[in-house]
């Protein structure tokens, strides 16, 4: 193992550690807009980990499943926060 | 490990640094804004280093790796001013949040 794959095999681990604190607020999020937020940001850790994936891996084939992920993210975020707010309308 | 490789590895940590710091304060801030405020430079400095590295890697995906940056850059904001005008009408009163300074009353 190269010291390069070994910097890109350590910055994956800080990057799955990161990711497993926002899991934490998921669970702990006291209400909605809280999990939202930490749904935003499971979104954007999935879309490194694949960035990182790719450079580690040898595989640019990768690369084009960060926009559909970028985007499905985005979708998710905003029609979570608009269905909050629409809820709330109704009532 | 050529001066290239290192170059990668320097811009790629920044980035995970940047995501780490934000998952911290997205589990340790008080309330739902400031959470938000930390999501905010992960969503646009830490994801846009990573995806930079990832161009810098793989000179051929570079354009779409810009295209990417300048979306996220979009979007980011936009998720953020919907998710924070969700949380503000849901929560009922405004007394819930530490607030200065308040515009929408």
């Amino acid at each position: 193992m190269t010291p390069f794959e070994l910097g890109l095999d350590i910055l994956i681990g800080l990057l799955s550690l990161s990711l497993a604190l926002c899991f934490v607020r998921l669970y702990r999020g006291p209400d909605v807009p809280n999990r939202t937020v930490a749904f935003d940001m499971i979104a954007l850790h999935t879309v490194g980990l694949v960035a990182l994936f790719a450079i580690r891996n040898g595989a640019p084939p990768l690369l084009d499943i960060m926009l559909v992920t970028a985007v499905l993210g985005f979708l998710g975020t905003v029609l979570l926060a608009r269905y909050l707010e629409q809820g709330q309308l109704e009532e | 490990m050529t001066y290239y490789e290192a170059l990668i590895l320097t811009v790629a940590a920044f980035g995970v640094l940047f995501m780490l710091i934000s998952a911290v304060g997205i589990l340790r801030l008080p309330d739902v804004f400031t959470r938000m405020h930390a999501a905010g430079k992960a969503a646009t400095l830490g994801i846009s280093c990573l995806m930079i590295a990832a161009g810098i890697v793989y000179p051929h995906y570079l354009g779409r790796m810009i295209v990417l940056v300048i979306l996220f850059f979009i979007t980011g904001p936009i998720a953020t001013t919907t998710m924070a005008r969700a949380a503000y009408r849901t929560a009922g009163s405004p007394d819930k949040f530490f607030l200065k300074h308040n515009e929408m009353k």
